[in-house]
């Protein structure tokens, strides 16, 4: 049974869209040897000043799960979540239910119906309903996606108009165990010893942009604030 | 000898555009099968086609050169300027290919007021191919075909003894 889906807003979402636009970008030519070290490096000294900030904070040393995806506490709700090299998120937020979510940092029209094509097992059209939470536009899953969290990665397309698409592609080494955790804390309620996260890493994704003010500059720049 | 000669060129010019018919509109085409079908299409750089063909009705159709089974209905996303949707396609065997038909008109319109349109298609390894098509002349492109297709429907009508025309038959909205 199709049912008519509009992309709300595209060009709106598309202004603050930071995932590759299409495969080919993503999939650029093998990176230098020695960029790949910086990186290597970039990412030690990162890891290196998170523990030192962090290393003692049990909110953060205990929510880690193996693999790629996390649990918190956020709001009263569980989540299990996952972030990838663009900064767009996928999670499962459970509290009476468990609900899937994506964020991919664009803004989005609450209560707007938008479509996402996923990929293998069983490639299909998904439909997700935008809603703000906690300063984030997420876009809920109308469909359950659990049971297509095998393998190795997940990965999605979406129009943004201009005749392209953003693909996202999530890793899902670790997504049962942490989907599994959420699940079960959500249950056991307040019992749970992982205290609420506030800071930190985001759970829920980018927040909402701020809007731009006169020149577009401040305090973000131009290409990360909504132009009303 | 002749005999032989005229029916391998009668064989050949059955699926074949009149060339009497072929027009072209920017990036797009027009011609008219000997079969009676109209058709307007646009073929990118990898060899796949987005079109309508008109026969017994006007459909929009894509072939991507996908292997499907004849029937098989799939929602896709398409992409076009400033908007996205979800149209669905039917698998379908044509002229001894398979295409994919678009089911409904209504969500195509508004991609088709545009410059480009995408269609996305998950592939087996789970990655996506992306089919991007030049709109650049399918407005006029697709009028003509839909008026020449009534034109030629109203007068093989005529020639039936005034048969009514098909329930199914309806306008298309550009």
């Amino acid at each position: 049974m199709s049912e008519s889906v509009t992309i709300a807003s595209a060009p709106q979402r598309a202004l603050i869209a930071r995932d590759a636009i299409c495969p080919r970008t993503r999939t650029g030519a093998p990176r230098p040897l020695i960029a790949r070290f910086r990186a290597a490096a970039g990412m030690l000294a990162t890891a290196i000043i998170a523990l030192a900030m962090f290393g003692a904070s049990p909110a953060v040393a205990q929510d880690q799960v193996p693999g790629q995806w996390r649990v918190a506490k956020v709001q009263g709700a569980w989540t299990a979540y996952t972030t990838n090299g663009s900064g767009s998120v996928l999670g499962v937020s459970c509290a009476s239910t468990c609900r899937y979510y994506m964020n991919d940092g664009m803004i989005c029209d609450v209560g707007g119906l938008y479509g996402v094509m996923v990929a293998a097992p069983d490639p299909r059209d998904l439909h997700l309903s935008c809603e703000h939470v906690a300063n984030t536009a997420l876009l809920f899953f109308r469909d359950d996606i659990g049971w297509r969290l095998a393998g190795d990665f997940i990965a999605f397309a979406m129009p943004i108009g201009d005749a392209r698409f953003s693909v996202f592609r999530f890793s899902l080494a670790g997504a049962k165990e942490a989907v599994a955790m959420a699940a079960a804390r959500s249950k056991q309620g307040a019992a749970s010893a992982v205290p609420s996260r506030s800071g930190g890493d985001l759970p829920y994704g980018k927040p909402i942009p701020p809007k731009c003010n006169w020149n577009g500059k401040w305090p973000v720049p131009k290409e990360d604030c909504i132009v009303n | 000898m002749f005999r032989m000669i005229a029916l391998i060129a009668m064989a050949a010019a059955a699926g074949s555009p009149d060339s009497d018919q072929a027009q072209s509109f920017g990036q797009w085409r027009t011609e008219t099968l000997q079969n009676g079908t109209v058709r307007a299409y646009t073929q990118n750089h990898s060899g796949s086609v987005f079109g309508i063909s008109c026969h017994q009705l006007c459909r929009y159709y894509v072939d991507v050169s996908m292997r499907c089974a004849d029937g098989d209905v799939y929602n896709h996303p398409v992409s076009g300027d400033g908007i996205g949707s979800e149209i669905t396609l039917e698998c379908r065997t044509q002229d001894g290919s398979q295409i994919l038909s678009v089911k409904d008109d209504s969500g195509m319109i508004p991609l088709l007021k545009g410059s480009a349109i995408s269609f996305a298609f998950a592939t087996e390894n789970g990655r996506f191919s992306f089919s991007r098509f030049s709109l650049t002349g399918s407005r006029q492109a697709i009028a003509w075909t839909i008026a020449h297709w009534k034109q030629s429907k109203a007068a093989h009508d005529a020639q039936q003894g005034g048969a009514k025309p098909d329930g199914a038959i309806k306008d298309i909205v550009l």
